[in-house]
């Protein structure tokens, strides 16, 4: 996917009133309670030890912090993090 | 979760990897489309992971380029179970052989027992039971249903009211409902009875034993009328003198008819004499024909068999050999003339005749009404004069 790829499909979901996460690459975070955290389009592991997890995504790095972490399972596009979670935030 | 089942049918492994470059390597294998799962960091270096058997072995150029090593921890999945069975396969051809020798063993017929007789020798039951098929030994897809077993004892054992048949696991079971047997003079010890006729006849002899005769000699008496009163007393007053009951025998004299039918060609099997033998083997209740062993040579013939069972200390064993004995026989076809044909139905019509009348039954003599000849048979009308017991018991009826 190029960059003029993303650029239009950013305008055809803008044009058709479509939410962002579902037109492009943009990173989809779904935290079940505090012991679980998918996120969808991923694009790789940074870091990974037991406090903290980074994840490269399209807007910059996502740390998913807390205690006892293990990736439950792990797709080309797709992670599910457990553990006891007590943050997650984008690095910027 | 999507992917988690098919792992349980391919096999998945717990790996543990040391490197320096750990989140290289997963990025890398994500990149080559494996799914890793359970990812557990120990160390700086060093992390576990779970993989199926098929990415495992995607997995080496990336272990190379990372400069990661593998340890395999645990095996799991139905490839690892089926090469550790293949193992120990005297373990499953053991257990193949455990089943196998249940299914055999429960498919027989290991006891058979009777319950609910007194006076019917068990003996007698078992010896039916060994005709219908169902003995020690003997399989139990064999044997024929329980209705139709319990049929054929129940027509084999007069002496029993009911007989049910069942099958519980390899155990065979009859329950016997014997017959309450009630004597005769018991019966008669029970009750006043008197004596009435059986049917329309002419007294020729009364001996009674106890009770009063209200018939003679030469008399015609109708069916239902009363012979023998078990009351003694004044007759005009039946129910005045004192009750005894009745015993005793009135001989009536009785007409019988009877059509008989004799063909005039008679065809009868007639043994040649020539006789050969065979012998076979058997297992269970079947036997082993062993093709152009024992050619039978006889068109006709009427085989006689022999089993004999092998036997260890007085127990059959469910196999042996059977003896098998041809004899050759032939049909002969005998003309009779017309006095023969009358004179063998006649004595057929006596023998129906003295069945029919009983032990106290003798025939007086007969007469051969027209006899004729129609499409080589004769047919006649016998006329039977015969004397039998025609006195029945019936109970006295009293008032309270």
């Amino acid at each position: 996917m190029g960059k003029l790829g993303s650029k239009m499909r950013r305008i055809a979901a803008d044009w058709l009133e479509l939410p962002r996460d579902v037109a492009g690459n943009l990173p989809r975070v779904i935290m079940i309670g505090p012991y679980r955290v998918h996120v969808e389009n991923h694009q790789g592991v940074e870091h990974f030890n037991m406090e903290e997890i980074r994840m490269r995504t399209e807007k910059g790095q996502l740390a998913i912090r807390g205690k006892s972490l293990i990736i439950h399972a792990i797709y080309s596009d797709e992670v599910w993090v457990e553990g006891e979670i007590s943050e997650v935030k984008y690095l910027g | 979760m999507q992917k988690q089942w098919p792992r349980k049918i391919q096999g998945s492994l717990r790996v543990e990897l040391t490197g320096p470059a750990l989140e290289r390597f997963i990025n890398n294998a994500l990149n080559r489309g494996i799914h890793i799962s359970r990812i557990v960091w120990l160390s700086r270096n060093r992390i576990r992971l779970t993989l199926s058997v098929g990415d495992y072995f995607q997995l080496r150029p990336v272990l190379k380029g990372t400069r990661t090593k593998s340890r395999i921890l645990e095996k799991k999945g139905l490839p690892f179970w089926w090469m550790r069975l293949r193992r120990r396969q005297f373990f499953l051809w053991g257990f193949l052989l455990f089943i196998l020798m249940i299914f055999s063993l429960t498919s027989v017929i290991w006891s058979v027992e009777v319950e609910g007789n007194e006076t019917v020798p068990s003996k007698e039951i078992v010896r039916l039971l060994q005709k219908e098929g169902v003995y020690i030994g003997q399989l139990k897809s064999r044997v024929p249903s329980n209705e139709e077993i319990q049929y054929r004892l129940q027509s084999g054992l007069p002496q029993v009211s009911w007989v049910g048949f069942r099958m519980e696991g390899t155990r065979a079971v009859v329950t016997v409902v014997e017959k309450k047997r009630v004597d005769e003079r018991e019966q008669q010890g029970n009750g006043p009875i008197q004596l009435v006729a059986r049917r329309n006849a002419m007294i020729y002899d009364i001996r009674v034993e106890r009770g009063r005769p209200l018939v003679e000699v030469n008399e015609p008496v109708k069916k239902g009328q009363l012979l023998v009163s078990g009351w003694y007393g004044d007759p005009d007053q039946p129910d005045s003198g004192k009750l005894v009951g009745a015993k005793g025998k009135v001989m009536g004299e009785v007409w019988y008819d009877s059509t008989v039918t004799v063909p005039l060609a008679q065809k009868r099997k007639v043994y040649t004499g020539n006789r050969e033998m065979a012998w076979f083997p058997y297992v269970g209740s079947r036997m082993i024909r062993i093709p152009f062993m024992f050619p039978e040579s006889f068109q006709r013939y009427e085989t006689i068999r022999t089993t004999h069972a092998l036997q260890i200390r007085n127990r059959r064993l469910p196999f042996g050999w059977v003896e098998e004995e041809r004899l050759e026989m032939k049909w002969v076809h005998q003309k009779l003339g017309v006095k023969q044909a009358i004179a063998l139905g006649k004595e057929r019509a006596r023998e129906d005749l003295m069945a029919k009348m009983g032990e106290d039954g003798r025939i007086l003599g007969e007469k051969i009404l027209h006899p004729r000849v129609v499409d080589g048979k004769v047919i006649m009308k016998i006329h039977f004069d015969a004397v039998e017991n025609i006195a029945v018991s019936q109970p006295i009826l009293q008032g309270d």
